[in-house]
């Protein structure tokens, strides 16, 4: 794409051609980054539920102006003689949307009762693309229903996956968000493995044992080229972390097991629950030999209004796991603002992997330390937190 | 309003199906069919 967008400035520049680009992404903000740092200056459509179906990126398609496709993947060498030079008559037939427009979504709302079967991921569509952050329980609901009456639509799946994950980074998530995205998104991609974009979605989050390449390296370089030429970079209000910027193994690490620093679980358990954690786990089930990768978010609560105490020991989850299984990490610690207290989601992932014969779902004990706060300037505590990861075996 | 969606298979002399989008930078809608009466190289990428 680097190729066509530099071949391609002299036409935009004198009008014979415009360039209109779509991106299959779930964060706007990391694809305005991408196009800042590559000087990408024409529009860029957001796609964020695949809506348009693709198999696959990157695909090239040239309109012409009637709005009939001359060319699917083009040939630069001859683009301009084929293409440029030409002057094309209509006649490619009728026109029809491939998506809602925001205008549609009342008129949804009615279709669903007319013909629930399609009526109900339509509207999800609708929701999901142009109802904002406001609009996800809906979407999500809406999806369920449209689940619910055809189990094997996998765009419906695809997107009720791709609406759990939005929710989850918003301050209406809900418990379970993450796991529900992943569920979705496996399911769908039951119903085709072909389907290269469904497949990445998956790979974005899971083991590197089955990563093609690391999603989202260029990112830290991408904001450091953009601040070098004396701009602001595109700030990420969902910054890739772990297993989005992790390189693919061929072998799992083996870490010697660590000294656990509450073997015998005397540190007071979080009763309260000041520190909310979630788990998800990717994909959702293990076969024998192969990995997943496990994630944790632990979040201050709201309700409590607990906040994390930056004054001493850094958070920490020890990571157990049963003969024969691997842990990539046994012991990780969360990085700690210099704030002495702060209120932000925490991850940490590591990835399991099941030995070849593994004959039954693994018992993980996965627990927590660390400091948190009751309120702002009240009690201060140390706790442990047991987790619960459960990784289903799949023979 | 026809928001039944194939797979992506877009074909030579066929005119290309419409669809709107919201852009990555402002979420404002923008269409395919805005941009009649030019010629288009339309790119389907990804940032990842």
């Amino acid at each position: 794409m680097p190729v066509w967008h530099a071949a391609t400035r002299e036409w935009v520049k004198s009008g014979r051609l415009a360039l209109l680009g779509v991106v299959q992404e779930q964060h706007a903000e990391r694809a305005r980054l991408f196009a800042q740092w590559q000087g990408l200056d024409w529009p860029i459509l957001h796609d964020p539920i695949n809506i348009l179906r693709l198999q696959g990126v990157p695909i090239l398609v040239a309109v012409d102006e009637h709005g009939v496709v001359r060319a699917v993947r083009p040939d630069l060498k001859t683009f301009d003689a084929d293409f440029l030079d030409r002057t094309f008559s209509d006649g490619g037939g009728e026109a029809v949307a491939l998506t809602p427009r925001p205008g549609d979504i009342p008129a949804l709302r009615e279709r669903t009762r007319a013909n629930p079967s399609t009526g109900w991921r339509a509207l999800g569509d609708a929701l999901a693309l142009w109802a904002g952050p406001e609009g996800l329980d809906e979407a999500i609901a809406c999806y369920q229903r449209a689940v619910d009456s055809a189990p094997a639509d996998g765009d419906a799946l695809f997107r009720l996956g791709a609406c759990h994950r939005l929710r989850s980074e918003t301050a209406g998530r809900k418990h379970g968000d993450f796991q529900a995205a992943v569920d979705g998104w496996s399911r769908a991609l039951a119903t085709n493995p072909n389907q290269y974009i469904w497949r990445r979605r998956i790979q974005q989050y899971g083991p590197r044992l089955d990563k093609p390449y690391a999603f989202y390296d260029w990112v830290s370089e991408a904001a450091k080229a953009v601040a070098a030429r004396g701009e602001t970079p595109i700030p990420l209000s969902e910054p890739p972390y772990g297993s989005e910027i992790a390189h693919p193994l061929k072998e799992l690490p083996q870490p010697q097991a660590p000294t656990p620093p509450d073997p015998e679980g005397k540190v007071n358990r979080d009763a309260k629950r000041l520190i909310e954690a979630d788990v998800a786990v990717v994909p959702p089930t293990v076969t024998p030999g192969q990995a997943v990768r496990v994630h944790i978010v632990l979040r201050p609560s709201r309700r409590a209004q607990a906040h994390w105490n930056n004054e001493g020991e850094p958070l920490r989850l020890l990571v157990d796991v049963p003969a024969g299984w691997r842990a990539s990490e046994r012991l990780l610690a969360a990085p700690q603002p210099q704030q002495a207290e702060t209120g932000e989601a925490r991850r940490l992932d590591f990835e399991v992997q099941a030995p070849p014969d593994a004959a039954a779902a693994p018992r993980l004990r996965v627990y927590a330390l660390y400091n948190v706060c009751e309120t702002q300037g009240g009690q201060c505590l140390f706790l442990r937190q047991d987790l619960p990861v459960e990784i289903p075996l799949r023979k | 309003m026809n928001v039944e969606a194939g797979s992506y298979a877009p074909e030579v002399g066929k005119r290309h199906p419409d669809f709107t989008l919201p852009r990555a930078d402002d979420r404002r809608p923008v269409s395919l069919s805005d941009f009649r009466g030019r010629k288009v190289l339309l790119l389907h990428f990804a940032s990842w």
